[in-house]
């Protein structure tokens, strides 16, 4: 047998061979293993996948899934078949003797097409995709920077990309073999590369002062400016709030020890912290009793598989099955232990502070009461802003690209950002022709299931008048200490009141 | 056991001169091989398994991101309960991401890259009969192996694989309740780069006592191919900082599992309440991590560039254009990588101090890259090109090498990227500067040494056709995300259409991931050929791009200790090319000129040429004592 045609009978064979695994890898694949004791089986951590009953497939589903097996299938067949359109080409260049296409001729020109047709594309991009970007018109004062920053960067490079590009795809067409050609034998110039090296170092160092001054003037702003508006910025899974210092200008304090339920951001409110050490001890003592009480957990759960197997229950065995397994191998114990260490040392550190009394006292100074938590950040055109961030769980990066800022949110640590909003959201509405339009605040930092929706909105007025206004309808979110135990109707009365008065200090 | 000692003794007997071939059985000649060529051939069909993996990733999230919501039946097909009614989890889209990530960036362009040519060309360009270890060499490949099926493995459990980014930044990797991803899949994760840390240093103190101690007589430091300094170099970068890398992993796991508080500190999550995590800082992790993460895009970034030295130089026909100042910018390159990983933490909340300081150095770095673009595009003028497949991705590199690092310029500079930080913009710099140009550099390389790897040829055709189609699919996948960057998109997120300002990209959303499932395929046609070539190629002659370097100067079929006789003398470097008075257009590194020839004469057999035995393992001690000492002799001649 001639070679050619063995090796066109091995390749057709492994087509054949490709698509007979394929047919037979389909039912393979909707083959479900179940594990014919499900008790043992968790026990031994086999089959801890969610048990779903076996569902009849549909003829609809056997359809769609035929459709995709033989796109695939026609996919890769497709390939195989270039394959050979390829190889046959090649032989008959071969038997004739003749030069079919010459391929570095063909290349060469290609290459002359792409340079054209790409730089084409990037024209195309640069006038429809262009006009979308933020990188002028910035809606801060610092932003302006930034944008000429910019475009001065672009314009070099944009200059240097052409021009590269053209030499490197025309040297390439230009140099082609060509017979009875030889290549010049060139092998450096010292002048040339000293000059390609300074010219761009000379470039580089314009861009890294220019850049310089640009980073300074962004990072390095006076605290002590009277009139900046300071923003608490708290990021968490998967949310931002925002904390005004009320009148006094003056933020109460926090700490992670403090945050619970109905205070997210863990702020220094004595009554808060109070209630919270109560639900901590409480917390305390559950798991020490759960701890003792081992075997009637056990028990109980044993109870509950006799309840489900009278209802045929199976996913209610199964989950209490691994519940059961988590019990005999140690890891509920092992829990339960963690999470009492964390309570326990938890009301340690409470303690530290409590025991301390300045600073007890600094913590809880009562400044946290005018405190405005607020879903929606309002700022006053024209006024400086510092956003203040601090993290909850894990890293986030508060992120608001039309006013080119951006700065990560970290736990344990405080970073901060102080910029002026030079733009009213009525005013980038009327830019952009678009009524919808508004700022937002996105996180810039993977944090988890949710990142992608992890938005608030960034309000900017006009009028001094206006923002008080908003300012006003806010209520505080603590607003004095309340006694412990009071009827509902006394609460609302009172929480009334301070707003009353809150809202008449605010205006004064 | 038994089987490395039948390794020794066959190894022994090349030594002695005797060519009798000894039936090696099949799992000591193709499993536990200690011939680097074998090694090489299996870091290359691992990393390019791994890498069709992570381009299959790639499209899954792409579907998604170009038709949220809408339901796939390859996604169910593949994903099961994480792409229920085939819809792609929004939780197991972090995780495509990351591993997306992980693969292409540890298994495929540093180990499927580095450990392939390495472990193919150093000693075949230098002259040696292997590596110097080339037990540590294998062990190298299987920890590598390991490695991979550690992280592949990631997928089977219950609370899927690792999902916070391929930076895998705590807290959020460090914490099992914050997302699914951070369970038993981080832990896994965690372990697979262990690993894989492993496997890169055997490799790397490898390959640098190999090309310190073991060239072959005439090779000095400076006539070394480009292609062997820049293994030597990127071999240097990873001995230097995957240890600091082993170091935050470790931290890491020590804090996942033992309740350490490196990382950790005043952290409230939700469902457990307020950790006993007190004093630690996740910004130490970022330091640490990009120390490591810096160099990491020049430990992939380096061996491309050498290959495409090598494969520009050969084609042109012309000696690649300032030898020495292409390994002054290398050297340039790996030191100042070193300096600079803090533009990945500009706004991290550093010290803007800190900031300032790294956008200096950064911008430096620069100057460099640049030399050896303008380099390459000396050395294409008045050549006489030809246009083979591994050419052709060369001058991809080169395309993607400009238009990725020119936007570096952008990122590098802190007060840009303060507007720029992980949004697409970042997405497209890395892609083209790191992902495309070192992939085709890869590329380039494999059509190039495919005849040495294998003794066969790739068709030709297939590959014009797959080079076109990546070059072409790349730049439309990745150069409108540039537009989306810079309207402030982020990156990693599962949908935009949550957010009505990111709406008007829906349609350019659709235009990449078309684009990127034609790139993907194109891949298949590439794999086709490779297989296909392997056993149906044509046969290889000896020199197939009429190359000076000494690899082609071995028998075709890569016998083991590669040179059947005496070793290879070289007289000159190894890019003369078109040299003026001589008939061929190539002059090989082995064959004398009429001067050396006179040399040769006045003083025969001064210095015999000493063989360096295949199977000895040198003492460690004296390979590092020796590297230094040829080091700074500089040269072995």
């Amino acid at each position: 047998m001639k070679p050619g045609l063995k090796n066109n009978l091995i390749k057709t064979l492994m087509a054949v061979l490709l698509v007979t695994a394929a047919y037979f890898a389909e039912p393979i694949a909707n083959l479900q293993v179940l594990p014919f004791d499900t008790q043992d089986a968790a026990l031994f951590g086999i089959g801890s996948d969610e048990y779903t009953p076996y569902e009849e497939t549909t003829d609809a589903d056997k359809v769609k899934s035929w459709v995709t097996w033989s796109l695939w299938i026609a996919g890769f067949l497709l390939v195989i078949v270039l394959g050979y359109v390829f190889d046959i080409a090649s032989y008959a260049q071969k038997i004739t003797g003749r030069k079919v296409a010459n391929a570095n001729k063909i290349n060469a020109w290609l290459m002359i097409i792409f340079l054209v047709v790409g730089m084409a594309f990037a024209a195309w991009e640069f006038i429809v995709h262009g006009p979308l970007t933020k990188v002028y018109n910035s809606s801060s004062e610092h932003g302006a920077e930034v944008d000429s920053m910019f475009m001065i960067t672009f314009i070099l490079t944009l200059i240097v990309f052409v021009a590269t590009q053209i030499v490197l795809f025309v040297y390439a067409f230009m140099y082609q073999e060509k017979k009875g050609n030889r290549a010049t034998y060139y092998a450096h110039n010292n002048r040339l590369e000293v000059f390609w090296t300074i010219i761009p170092a000379i470039v580089l160092t314009f861009l890294v002062l220019r850049g310089y001054s640009a980073w300074k003037n962004v990072m390095y702003v006076s605290d002590s400016n009277e009139k900046v508006q300071e923003i608490e910025v708290f990021a968490y899974q998967f949310g931002w709030s925002a904390r005004y210092p009320g009148p006094d200008k003056k933020f109460g304090s926090h700490s992670f020890n403090y945050i619970s339920g109905t205070n997210q951001l863990g702020l220094a409110v004595e009554s808060e912290v109070e209630e919270f050490k109560k639900e901590l001890r409480k917390d305390t003592a559950d798991y020490a009793a759960k701890l003792k009480d081992i075997d009637g957990y056990i028990a109980e759960l044993n109870a509950k598989i006799e309840d489900h197997r009278k209802l045929a229950n199976f996913k209610g065995i199964e989950d209490v099955n691994k519940e059961l397994a988590k019990v005999r191998n140690g890891e509920y114990t092992k829990e339960l232990e963690l999470m009492l260490r964390r309570r326990t040392k938890q009301l340690e550190r409470m303690a530290v502070v409590e025991s301390n009394t300045p600073v007890y006292e600094a913590t809880f100074d009562g400044s946290v009461h005018d405190d405005l938590i607020v879903k929606e950040i309002v700022v006053l055109k024209g006024q400086p802003v510092r956003l203040i961030f601090r993290a909850r769980d894990v890293i986030h990066s508060a992120y608001l690209p039309d006013f080119r800022v951006q700065m990560n949110c970290v736990p344990g640590m405080q970073t901060e950002f102080t910029f002026v909003p030079t733009k009213t959201t009525d005013e980038i509405r009327k830019e952009k022709s678009d009524e919808e339009y508004d700022y937002y605040l996105f996180c810039n930092k993977i944090c988890g299931q949710a990142h992608f929706n992890m938005k608030i909105k960034f309000t900017v007025v006009e009028s001094e008048t206006e923002y008080k206004s908003w300012l006003a309808e806010q209520k505080p979110a603590f607003p004095v200490e309340l006694p412990v135990k009071k009827t509902e109707e006394v609460i609302e009365v009172e929480v009334a009141e301070t707003q009353h008065n809150s809202t008449n200090n605010q205006t004064i | 056991m038994s089987n490395t000692a039948h390794i020794e003794t066959e190894a022994h007997g090349h030594d002695h001169g005797h060519h009798d071939h000894h039936e090696q059985s099949f799992i000591s000649k193709y499993v536990f091989s200690t011939d680097h060529k074998i090694i090489a051939r299996q870091f290359l069909i691992t990393g390019i398994i791994m890498g069709l993996i992570g381009v299959f990733m790639s499209i899954l999230f792409r579907l998604q991101l170009a038709w949220p919501n809408e339901s796939f039946a390859i996604i169910e097909m593949f994903l099961g309960k994480w792409g229920k009614d085939g819809i792609l989890d929004p939780n197991f889209y972090l995780a495509l991401v990351t591993i997306h990530g992980t693969i292409m960036v540890f298994y495929v362009l540093t180990a499927g890259l580095s450990g392939t040519f390495s472990n193919l060309l150093i000693p075949l360009q230098i002259g040696a009969r292997d590596m110097a270890s080339p037990f540590m060499n294998m062990l190298s490949y299987w920890f590598f192996f390991l490695s991979s099926v550690v992280l592949i493995a990631s997928f089977f459990v219950e609370t899927g694989p690792a999902s916070g980014g391929w930076t895998v930044y705590p807290p959020l990797s460090a914490l099992e309740k914050a997302m699914p991803g951070s369970g038993v899949g981080m832990t896994l994760w965690l372990t697979a780069i262990i690993l894989f840390i492993v496997s890169a240093l055997l490799g790397g103190i490898n390959y640098i006592s190999t090309v310190l101690n073991m060239r072959t007589k005439g090779m000095a430091m400076n006539r070394l191919p480009l292609s062997i300094w820049a293994f030597f170099l990127t071999a240097i970068l990873g001995l230097l900082s995957f240890p600091v890398l082993l170091g935050a992993g470790l931290f890491l796991m020590f804090d996942r599992m033992l309740g350490t508080s490196f990382y950790l500190s005043d952290i409230y999550l939700n469902g457990i309440g307020a950790l006993d995590n007190v004093g630690g800082s996740p910004i130490l992790y970022q330091h640490l991590f990009w120390f490591l993460g810096h160099p990491e895009v020049y430990i992939i970034l380096m061996p491309a560039l050498g290959i495409t030295s090598e494969v520009i130089a050969t084609n042109s026909r012309k000696p690649i254009f300032g030898y020495t100042a292409m390994i002054i910018s290398l050297i340039g390159i790996s030191f100042l990588s070193f300096l600079v990983w803090g533009h990945h933490m500009f706004i991290t909340g550093m010290n803007p101090f800190l900031g300032t300081m790294f956008m200096f150095v950064t911008l430096v770095i620069a100057v460099p890259s640049a030399v050896k673009t303008f380099n390459y595009l000396a050395t294409l003028w008045k050549g006489n090109i030809r246009f083979t497949n591994g050419m052709m991705f060369a001058i991809g590199l080169v395309s993607f090498f400009i238009s990725g690092g020119l936007t570096g310029i952008y990122l590098g500079n802190a007060a840009l990227d303060i507007q720029m930080h992980d949004t697409y913009f970042v997405v497209a710099h890395f892609h083209l500067v790191m992902g495309c140009a070192a992939i085709f550099g890869m590329l380039a390389g494999i059509y190039h040494w495919f005849p040495k790897m294998f003794g066969r040829m790739m068709n030709k055709t297939l590959g014009y056709f797959h080079f076109w189609l990546t070059f072409a699919s790349a730049y439309v996948v990745f150069f409108p995300m540039h537009f989306m960057g810079l309207a402030g998109v982020p990156r990693r997120y599962y949908e935009f259409t949550l957010v009505p300002e990111f709406g008007i990209w829906m349609d350019v959303n659709v235009i990449i991931t078309y684009a990127a499932i034609i790139g993907g395929a194109a891949q298949l046609l590439f794999v086709y050929n490779f297989f296909k070539s392997i056993f149906f190629g044509e046969r290889a002659v000896q020199n197939p791009w009429k190359s000076n370097t000494l690899e082609w100067t071995t028998p075709v079929e890569g016998i083991h200790g590669n040179w059947p006789g005496p070793l290879p003398v070289v007289y000159r470097g190894p890019y003369e090319y078109s040299v003026p008075g001589r008939e061929d257009d190539f002059w090989p590194q082995n064959i004398p000129g009429d001067d050396d020839l006179k040399e040769t004469i006045k003083a025969p057999e001064t210095q015999p040429i000493v063989e360096v035995p295949v199977d000895e393992i040198p003492d460690a001690s004296k390979v590092l004592f020796s590297s230094f000492a040829r080091l700074f002799g500089f040269s072995r001649a």
